[in-house]
């Protein structure tokens, strides 16, 4: 039986690790499991704790846990989700929320819904417009398409996809198993987008639909049935691959001892502690990770660790998630699966890029509404309201009924990188970072005529976008150590490891370029794999030079 | 009405088993009983529209006996829709005069058994969406007799494993995959002198699994009306108030 505690490391401070990696969420356990298979040391050490994924006892009335916050925050943390806000500047207001991303092994993956799908071909490419806004980062992928598929094929067995193929994509080889059959009600939505020209397929999902399976979304999975990064590389590195983790252990900054980049220092029971390793691997997301950087003070880095430039933090992207519902003609069986539709045929329309459109949930619940509709307020007035909740909750019950009978979806568009979006230190803010966020023009033309393009195509059903216009998706940002050829504009190189710093590497979605309108989760799995032969050449080459420095010496 | 999907029942050679399998033959339904000896399961097709009835013969305390027999009839008979676990023992002795083994061995059939056919039935349920299952339950938990100790105690943990199954089966997700307890209050079978008719029961079980989807799920219903234990003052009035506005 798996344990935690049998895969605590026993002095990591005395050992020198092969490699070091800081994050346990999607990227650093990939990258976990593919050194530690090419039986490398590996180390990697997460803030957060392991946590029950056994939904417990509800503490309390329900109304006494409604009205007090302190019991949400301490269930967040029980939920594995981030339990400190975030500061997000957007143009001139300020908003503090607690970001909906996860915490503990697995990270934010513990806790997604497990859509698992590709970036496109022309996502990789340049998109038109730069040059235009003399803030635009440049936004081409420096590698090469063709070179990363196999890679997205590795990541999509390893993590067990199911779906059908994007006919849509001609690029789309992928092997998926076979998903669940549809509900009476998707068979009508799927039908509707086919005559729409939507093209739909099954969504891509790390789900193996266990008997009662429930579709854990936003929730850790009790059942081994989700696939994320905890259950299909981080416990297989573990208790398969000798890899260890440490947990509750934060880490500030990384440092040398010489010249290369050799250790990270963090803090534990309340005394800093020094991890070394041969190579250092940041994976603590895209606003964590840039932070750890530019906290890393040096003379050598007086403006922190990559940052000559000053790109660390710069070209912060989160995706523009539209929400809307959409309501069926007479009233098919709604039961069934919940992630089931997919359509990318809006991915590029008139040279602009869009994106995506997927199922969301398959039934509204008015809890659900209710802490929707609270969320959306928190991110984005800069004041609170008193009794939002309540506000909240009584408006759900009475919408509930008119979305009893409608599907969720949302669109996923894509944003480009601005220099001007940004993280930046701030000891003062409650995450240790504040975000300088301004939707850009073309952003909402682009976000808007996704908008427009989809009532018209199903302008047979009734459909109600819930979200304001414009709603950013704080659980996946990305682009904040960008990776590129140019040294002016990027932070790392095209082998994810920072300018000036060959033995520092990133894995998680920092280093995107571009975002394209699709969830991160498969290519940051399938960068993580790329990444793991990088790394094991780099240490291999390593071992050889120390090698032949023995012989030599 | 018929079923979409076979109907089994443990424990179909005596007593009750026998009369709701006479009951559901007698609607049409397509039965196959389980119980351990083959001579009362022959009645009991006897006493059944033949071609509507058939038996295995089946220890359901043994539970890779209780999945190969039910995944054979699966196999047969096409989905099985309805499990009626209706097999139990009441050995009379008091608990100090027969062995420990007896009494974990009674265990097994009476939790067990039933734990073992759920465990059997409810992945194709659940993958299809639809199945109903009744389990015998007893309030005999509530104040045990002298020589009842191990029928009590499996009656209760009975109760426990309707609801802790019912809460694992998420309602909007799986509405019509229904898990309930059914006491038949006392019945003149070889189990007990007193009592009603055993004819009596049919109807009862026949109105839970004639629950709509969506219908109740994890509660507990003695002869024909709900029962509700252990339940507070202030949950009692909310439930009353709730129906009395009109919502279940």
């Amino acid at each position: 039986m798996f344990k935690w505690e049998n895969h605590a490391p026993d002095r990591p401070e005395s050992v020198l690790w092969d490699v070091v990696i800081v994050g346990a969420g999607m990227g650093g356990s990939v990258l976990a499991l593919t050194l530690a298979r090419q039986g490398l040391k590996v180390l990697v050490i997460e803030r957060g704790v392991p946590v029950s994924p056994f939904p417990g006892a509800p503490r309390g009335s329900r109304l006494r846990r409604f009205l007090r916050p302190e019991i949400a925050i301490a269930d967040l943390a029980a939920r594995a989700r981030w339990n400190r806000r975030i500061s997000v500047r957007r143009g001139g207001r300020k908003v503090e929320f607690y970001p909906p991303m996860g915490n503990g092994p697995g990270g934010s993956s513990a806790i997604y819904g497990a859509a698992l799908e590709r970036l496109r071909r022309e996502d990789f490419g340049p998109s038109g417009g730069e040059g235009l806004d003399a803030a635009r980062l440049p936004n081409a992928w420096p590698i090469d398409y063709d070179s990363f598929l196999p890679f997205y094929a590795r990541a999509e067995q390893l993590l067990g996809v199911r779906g059908t193929a994007d006919p849509s994509d001609p690029d789309d080889n992928s092997k998926l198993e076979a998903p669940p059959p549809l509900s009476e009600r998707d068979r009508e939505f799927f039908a509707s987008f086919q005559a729409a020209g939507l093209a739909p397929y099954r969504l891509h999902v790390g789900i193996d639909y266990k008997p009662g399976c429930m579709e854990c979304i936003g929730s850790l999975c009790p059942r081994d049935c989700k696939s994320d990064g905890l259950s299909r590389a981080l416990k297989p590195a573990l208790a398969e691959y000798g890899a260890k983790l440490l947990t509750g252990v934060t880490v500030n900054r990384v440092g040398t001892s010489g010249y290369a980049i050799d250790h990270v220092t963090g803090h534990i029971d309340g005394r800093e502690a020094t991890f070394r390793g041969r190579v250092i691997v940041l994976a603590a997301g895209a606003l964590n990770t840039p932070l750890i950087l530019l906290n890393s003070v040096s003379d050598r880095w007086p403006d922190g660790v990559g940052n000559a430039n000053g790109m660390v933090g710069r070209g912060l992207m989160f995706h523009v998630s539209d929400i809307f519902a959409l309501w069926p003609e007479g009233k098919p069986d709604p039961v069934g699966p919940a992630k089931t539709l997919s359509s990318r045929a809006l991915n590029v329309v008139d040279g602009l890029k869009l994106g995506c459109v997927q199922s969301m949930a398959a039934r509204v619940s008015a809890s659900q509404v209710s802490e929707f509709v609270v969320g959306l307020f928190e991110r984005n007035l800069p004041f609170r309201i008193p009794l939002l909740k309540l506000v909240a909750m009584a408006a759900a019950i009475i919408g509930g009924r008119m979305f009893r009978d409608a599907g969720l979806f949302s669109t996923i568009v894509e944003d480009f990188a601005y220099s001007t979006n940004r993280l930046v230190a701030d000891p003062a803010a409650p995450s240790g970072f504040a975000i300088d966020y301004a939707n850009s023009k073309e952003l909402s033309f682009r976000a808007a005529k996704m908008r427009k393009l989809l009532r018209r195509r199903l302008a047979k059903h009734r459909l109600v976008f819930i979200s304001g216009g414009d709603t950013l998706n704080y659980g996946h940002p990305s682009g904040t150590c960008r990776f590129g050829l140019s040294p002016a504009t990027s932070v790392l190189t095209p082998e994810n490891h920072v300018r000036g710093a060959d033995t520092l590497f990133v894995a998680d979605a920092s280093f995107f370029p571009s975002c394209g309108g699709i969830n991160p989760g498969l290519t940051i799995a399938a960068n993580a794999l790329r990444l793991g032969e990088i790394i094991g050449r780099r240490i291999g080459l390593e071992a050889s030079v120390d090698a032949s420095a023995r012989i030599e010496g | 009405m018929t079923y979409p999907g076979a109907v089994v029942i443990t424990g179909a050679g005596t007593g009750i088993g026998r009369a709701l399998a006479i009951g559901f033959t007698s609607d049409g339904c397509r039965v196959i009983g389980f119980g351990r000896t083959a001579a009362t399961l022959e009645e009991t097709q006897r006493l059944c529209s033949k071609e509507l009835f058939s038996y295995k013969v089946a220890d359901v305390s043994d539970d890779a006996a209780a999945s190969a027999a039910l995944a054979q009839v699966a196999a047969e008979t096409g989905p099985i829709g309805v499990l009626i676990c209706n097999a139990a023992v009441y050995p009379r002795v008091y608990f100090l005069d027969a062995p420990a083994a007896d009494w974990a061995q009674a265990l097994g059939i009476n939790v067990c058994g039933v734990a073992n056919c759920c465990h059997a039935v409810l992945p194709a349920m659940l993958a299809r969406n639809a199945g109903r299952i009744v389990v015998f339950g007893s309030l005999a938990d509530y104040n045990p007799i002298p020589a009842s100790s191990v029928y009590s105690a499996s009656k209760g943990a009975l109760h426990a494993l309707v609801r802790a199954l019912a809460s694992e089966i998420d309602r909007s997700r799986y509405p019509n995959v229904l898990i309930n307890e059914f006491n038949p209050g006392a019945t003149r079978t070889g189990m007990s002198d007193f009592g009603h008719d055993p004819a009596l029961v049919y109807p009862w079980v026949k109105r839970l699994v004639d629950f709509p989807a969506g219908g109740p799920t994890g509660r507990m219903f003695i002869c024909d009306r709900e029962v509700f234990l252990n339940e507070g003052v202030k949950a009692k009035i909310k439930r009353r108030l709730l129906r009395a506005l009109g919502r279940s």
